[in-house]
């Protein structure tokens, strides 16, 4: 056992691999962003507010789930998708800004592979597994 | 062995990374278990309070389909005879004074 522990070259290879890791994974993670607007904004105010505003009331927000704020944009990565349980529903998984966050993506839209940059837009809901989603009312593979 | 040290240091902090991502937004109150555990499990409280725990082989149940979010269409046979129900798993209860909460008769017919 201690002969097998005593590689000094072989844990110096495996250090470098595992620090290679760990810098992929913050550089992964690091990319993108999450804006949450947590309220709606007051009518006079609108030259305050970023241009993706206008985005949150393009569509109609859903009511079976408990709403977390008014609207959010995730720009990051697609780290998994699934189908369902909705015959056109699909969800991903979105990281970026060190944060992951449910993207439920509209109806007809192409399913973005593994690794695509996306910016979603739209309300922010809490997913029936516990994280937070954002319906999608405006979707841009980058 | 200092390098076998770093480099469990290093993958340690790659466990906690992805973890503290995972979690942080998290609601730590919302760790539900699967819509279709939770309306078989609903569906097997069901099953007991229509009083077929105690009759073995003449008794079952069976999820027949999902209608829509939070609502299933169940098959509950209780000695030999058979109905289906809706059950709203937002809002099924068995401590109802008079009776099951959240389940209701339906056809067991699929409609969409």
């Amino acid at each position: 056992m201690h002969t097998a522990l005593d590689r000094p070259r072989l844990w110096r290879v495996t250090a470098v691999l595992a620090a290679l890791l760990l810098c992929g994974l913050v550089l992964a993670s690091a990319q993108g962003s999450l804006t949450v607007l947590t309220q709606r904004p007051a009518a006079g105010q609108p030259a305050a507010l970023p241009a993706w505003v206008g985005w949150c009331t393009r569509g109609i927000p859903r009511e079976d789930r408990r709403r977390l704020a008014y609207c959010a944009r995730i720009e990051g990565r697609v780290i998994d998708s699934t189908h369902g349980p909705g015959a056109l529903e699909t969800h991903v998984a979105v990281v970026g800004g060190f944060h992951v966050v449910l993207v439920r993506l509209p109806e007809g839209a192409p399913t973005p592979s593994w690794g695509t940059h996306i910016v979603a837009i739209g309300p922010l809901f809490r997913a029936r597994d516990g994280q937070r989603e954002v319906q999608a009312f405006w979707l841009q593979p980058r | 062995m200092r390098w076998l040290g770093i480099t469990l240091c290093l993958l340690g902090a790659c466990v906690g990374l992805v973890a503290w991502i995972y979690l942080r937004d998290r609601d730590p109150g919302n760790w539900q278990l699967p819509e279709r555990q939770l309306a078989a499990a609903d569906a097997a409280r069901t099953l007991v309070a229509f009083g077929g725990d105690d009759c073995g082989r003449d008794c079952a149940v069976k999820l027949v389909d999902r209608l829509y979010p939070h609502h299933w269409l169940v098959r509950i046979t209780v000695r030999g005879r058979s109905q289906c129900l809706q059950l709203d798993l937002a809002t099924f209860s068995t401590d109802q004074p008079h009776g099951l909460a959240g389940v209701e008769p339906s056809s067991c017919m699929v409609r969409r």
